[in-house]
C-alpha cells in the first residue's frame, strides 16, 4: 500500500465522518431541564427549560434580562440585544410562562441561559 | 471544523514530546472548563478533545521509532521501528502503523453495531476472566523462551518489572498522572538507546517507498484488540499489543507494526462506545468528554464515533508529513549524537515531571530493560511492569 492509497482510504473514512457529523448535528437536541437543575456542570451546553418569566428587566441598549423559575427555583436568563432584536421579546411579562433554549454560561459565579437564536424563546401563556 | 483541525495540532505536539500526553492536554483544558466553555460550545471543545486523541494515536509511533521514545500505547514499537530505522525503513515503520490505525479504524466503525449489541455480555466475561486471561498470556511469553534457563530469566524479569509496576503505580511513589513515563521510557527507551550507543549504529539512506505488505490479518487483529482494550477496564493498549504480539511471533515487524498502529485507534473509538453504553470512561479524552456531556445520548455517541472519523485523514496527512521531515534530518545527523541528546533530554524531562523519585524509578526501570537482552529474552516480558499490578488488582 503506497501513501496515495493510504491518503485516499483515510479521506474516505474522514468524508465519511464528516457526513455523519452533518446528519448527527440535525439531532443534538438540547437538554430539558427544570431551571433549578441547571447548573455550572452543564456549562457549554444547550439546554431547553420552562417555567415563570421574573424579574424581567429591558436594558436601555436593548438586552433583556430575567429569571425563569418554578416552584423548585429559578435560573437567571439573558437575551443580548443582536438576538433580541429579532426575538419575540414583546410576549415577555412578569408571571408569563415561556419556554426558553440556550447556552449556559457562568455569570459571576453562577449559571446563566444565554439565548442565541431569536427562535429560541416561547411565550406558552 | 476548526477545533477538529486545532485539535489534530494538538495531537501533533502531545504525540511527538515524549512525557506529554493527551491527559496531560485534558487536565489543563477541565481545570479551565468555565472560561473554555464560556466561549465555546461543549460540542466544539469535545471535537478538540477527540480530534487530539485520534491524531495522539498515530504521531506518537514517530518520537518512539526515530529516537526510541515511547509513550505507553506506542512502547512496543520501539524494537520493531529501530530494527526498520537500522535497515534504512523507518519511514516504512511509521507507514505501516499508519496503514494499521487508518485500517483498523474503518473495521472498527463496521463492528460497532456488533459492539453496541453484545458489550454488555463481553463485558462481564471478560470482567470474570481478566486476571487468568492476563495470567495465561505471561505463562505464554515465557513458554515461548524454549529453554528451561531462558524461562527461569524471563519469569524473573517479568517478577522484577511487575514489583517495579506494584510499587510506582499502587504505592503512590509517583504523581499518578506521569507515574508510567519514567517507568516505561526507562524500561523500554533508555535502555535500548544506552544499548544502541554501545553498538555504535550508523542510520543508513532511508527510503520511502512502499513495499507490499499483507496488511489485513495485522489490521483485523488490531481492530479487535483495540476494541478489547476499549471496552475492558485495566486492559490498555499496551496489554492488548501484548497480546497481539504474541499472536505474530515469528511473522516479521511489518505485520506487527499494522496490528500496533490499529491497536491505538481501535481503542479510542471503543473507549466512547464504553461511556456511552455502561458510562464508564476507559480514557482520559474519555474522561473529559463525560465531564462535559454529562447525559451522553446515542446522538451524541455518533457525534463521537463521526469526530474520530473525520479526524483519521488530517491524522494521516501529519503523520506521513512529520516522518518524512524526520527522515531527511535523521540521515545528516550523527546517530550516537542523538541517541545521547535523548538519553539527555528524556533524563532532565523526567527529572522536570517526576522529580528525583522519578530518576530512581526510571534507572531501575532501565537496569531491567538493559537486562534483558543481556540474558538473552525478550524486552516484552517487561510488560510486566502492566500485568502484574493488574491482575493483583482483580484478583
Amino acid at each position: 500500500m503506497d501513501d496515495r492509497q493510504i491518503l485516499g482510504m483515510a479521506f474516505t473514512v474522514s468524508t465519511a465522518g464528516l457526513l455523519l457529523l452533518f446528519l448527527v448535528s440535525g439531532q443534538l437536541q438540547p437538554l430539558f431541564l427544570e431551571p433549578s437543575e441547571i447548573s455550572l456542570s452543564h456549562a457549554g451546553r444547550k439546554v431547553s427549560t420552562a417555567g415563570e418569566v421574573v424579574s424581567l428587566r429591558f436594558h436601555e441598549d436593548g438586552h433583556v434580562f430575567f429569571e425563569v423559575a418554578d416552584a423548585s427555583g429559578g435560573i437567571k436568563v439573558a437575551i443580548f440585544q443582536d438576538v433580541a432584536r429579532d426575538a419575540d421579546t414583546g410576549c415577555l411579562a412578569e408571571g408569563r410562562r415561556v419556554e426558553v433554549t440556550g447556552r449556559v454560561k457562568e455569570y459571576r459565579g453562577a449559571p446563566e441561559v444565554v439565548v442565541q437564536e431569536p427562535g429560541d424563546i416561547q411565550c406558552t401563556s | 471544523m476548526a477545533l477538529i483541525i486545532l485539535g489534530a495540532l494538538a495531537g501533533c505536539f502531545t504525540g511527538l514530546l515524549p512525557g506529554i500526553h493527551v491527559n496531560n492536554v485534558v487536565i489543563v483544558l477541565l481545570s479551565l472548563s468555565p472560561l473554555v466553555l464560556s466561549h465555546f460550545d461543549v460540542y466544539q471543545v469535545t471535537g478538540f478533545i477527540i480530534a487530539m486523541a485520534v491524531v495522539h494515536t498515530f504521531v506518537d509511533f514517530i518520537p518512539s521509532i526515530f529516537l526510541g521514545a515511547p509513550q505507553e500505547d506506542s512502547v512496543l514499537s520501539v524494537l520493531p521501528g529501530h530494527r526498520m530505522l537500522l535497515a534504512g525503513r523507518g519511514y516504512d515503520a511509521v507507514r505501516l502503523t499508519v496503514v494499521g490505525g487508518v485500517g483498523a479504524s474503518a473495521v472498527g466503525i463496521a463492528l460497532l453495531p456488533m459492539g453496541l449489541a453484545l458489550f454488555s455480555y463481553l463485558y462481564s466475561v471478560f470482567l470474570d476472566f481478566l486476571p487468568w486471561l492476563l495470567a495465561l498470556v505471561i505463562l505464554y511469553m515465557v513458554l515461548m523462551e524454549g529453554e528451561p534457563k531462558k524461562m527461569a530469566f524471563s519469569l524473573a524479569i517479568v517478577a522484577y518489572s511487575g514489583a517495579l509496576g506494584v510499587v510506582v503505580l499502587d504505592g503512590g511513589v509517583l504523581d499518578p498522572a506521569y507515574a508510567l513515563f519514567p517507568t516505561l521510557t526507562g524500561l523500554f527507551g533508555l535502555s535500548t538507546l544506552l544499548l544502541s550507543l554501545r553498538a555504535r549504529p550508523r542510520i543508513p539512506p532511508q527510503h520511502t517507498d512502499a513495499r507490499p505488505v499483507p496488511a489485513r490479518k495485522g489490521v483485523v487483529i488490531g481492530a479487535g484488540a483495540g476494541l478489547v482494550a476499549g471496552l475492558v477496564p485495566s486492559i490498555g493498549t499496551s496489554q492488548s499489543a501484548l497480546v497481539v504480539q504474541n499472536l505474530f511471533r515469528g511473522e516479521g515487524d511489518e505485520e506487527f507494526l499494522v496490528a500496533l498502529g490499529g491497536v491505538n485507534t481501535t481503542e479510542t473509538l471503543y473507549a466512547f462506545l464504553a461511556l456511552y453504553l455502561i458510562g464508564n470512561p476507559r480514557s482520559g479524552a474519555s474522561i473529559a468528554v463525560e465531564r462535559m456531556i454529562t447525559d451522553v445520548s446515542f446522538w451524541d455517541f455518533l457525534f463521537m464515533v463521526g469526530v474520530v472519523m473525520a479526524a483519521v485523514f488530517p491524522a494521516v496527512v501529519l503523520t506521513l508529513g512529520i516522518t518524512r521531515l524526520a527522515v531527511r534530518g535523521i540521515e545528516k545527523i550523527d546517530y550516537p549524537l542523538l541517541s545521547k541528546a535523548t538519553t539527555v533530554f528524556l533524563v532532565v524531562l523526567i527529572g522536570l515531571l517526576t522529580g528525583w523519585k522519578g530518576i530512581l524509578v526510571a534507572a531501575t526501570a532501565t537496569a531491567i530493560g538493559i537486562a534483558t537482552p543481556i540474558l538473552g529474552v525478550k524486552r516484552s516480558h517487561c510488560m510486566g511492569v502492566l500485568m502484574v499490578p493488574t491482575i493483583l488488582y482483580f484478583l
